[in-house]
């Protein structure tokens, strides 16, 4: 399991990569970050929802409140043109995080 | 079926949003909680175990209150500096000099009239009130009495302004005072 710490810089391009699919309300969005990731990241209310009013507030995603076919409320995430902006150079960014990290790990490893 | 409304209501009792808002946050949270709890039931968990399951969903109550909070506070004290930037441009409008006013609460110094000049609003072709229109980012209450005040000294600065002495705020001691008007 991933420590918190680390999982919290990753939450803003996690969410933003899932929306990149599609509307999805919170429930699903932690489901689908848990299941894609495979069960590494799992991120607990008090984690997702003040990063999705963040995320929300810096305009890179756009909460709706949807009814479903059932008449239950629910309020939908999708990302906006800025997220979109936003999730290409993220991307980047950690991409090459990771690369440097796993340069540095396999150095002090040899 | 548990109330999750009220379980998660209870929960958050306090949290220190405006009062919609934080209804809105309890719908929200307490449909993530519904959907994990029906989820359980759907993978054929018994009703306590799918509770006590989906309640795992958070760890923290105080933490998940505390971080909404902090939140949507940060967007508040954005709207504070918004209002406070807009109350400086309308000094600036009307007093031809951009007066401090680091926040809305702050009463802003008003400047003398002696010293800074003839203001642009004492100009016959001026449109003062096109200026306060303009304010409509400003609360409502706040416009009215900008409005108000405006119209006072439009009303009163060909007299005032030939007096020795003259200072906006011994003439208008409520004059813009941002954070407490009536």
């Amino acid at each position: 399991m991933i420590a918190s710490g680390i999982k919290r810089g990753t939450a803003e391009l996690a969410i933003l990569s899932v929306l990149q699919d599609g509307a999805l309300h919170g429930y699903e969005i932690a489901r689908r970050i848990e299941n894609q990731s495979k069960g590494s990241l799992r991120f607990t209310l008090a984690a997702l929802y003040p990063m999705l009013y963040r995320l929300e507030k810096q305009k890179l995603i756009l909460g709706l409140w949807e009814t479903s076919h059932n008449g239950r409320r629910r309020r939908c995430y999708r990302l906006t043109t800025t997220g979109k902006q936003r999730l290409a150079p993220l991307r980047k960014q950690w991409a090459e995080l990771f690369m440097a990290l796993h340069r540095i790990a396999r150095g002090s490893n040899a | 079926m548990p109330d999750w409304q009220e379980l998660v209501r209870q929960r958050l009792r306090g949290m220190a949003l405006e009062g919609g808002e934080a209804e809105q946050v309890i719908d929200e949270i307490a449909g993530h909680l519904e959907d994990a709890y029906r989820a359980q039931l759907g993978l054929g968990l018994p009703d306590q175990v799918a509770l006590r399951k989906a309640l795992q969903e958070v760890n923290d109550w105080h933490c998940l209150k505390s971080e909404i909070e902090s939140v949507r506070k940060e967007e508040s004290n954005v709207n504070n500096r918004r209002n406070a930037i807009l109350a400086s441009r309308f000094n600036h409008a009307v007093f031809g000099k951009r007066a401090p006013c680091r926040h809305s609460s702050v009463r802003p110094a008003a400047p003398d009239l002696e010293h800074s000049g003839r203001p642009d609003w004492m100009d016959s072709d001026h449109d003062g009130l096109r200026l306060l229109d303009n304010l409509l980012a400003v609360r409502r209450r706040h416009r009215r009495v900008y409005f108000k005040a405006g119209r006072r000294i439009l009303a009163h600065s060909r007299h005032v302004r030939a007096l020795p002495g003259f200072t906006v705020s011994r003439f208008f001691p409520d004059w813009l005072t941002v954070g407490d008007a009536p």
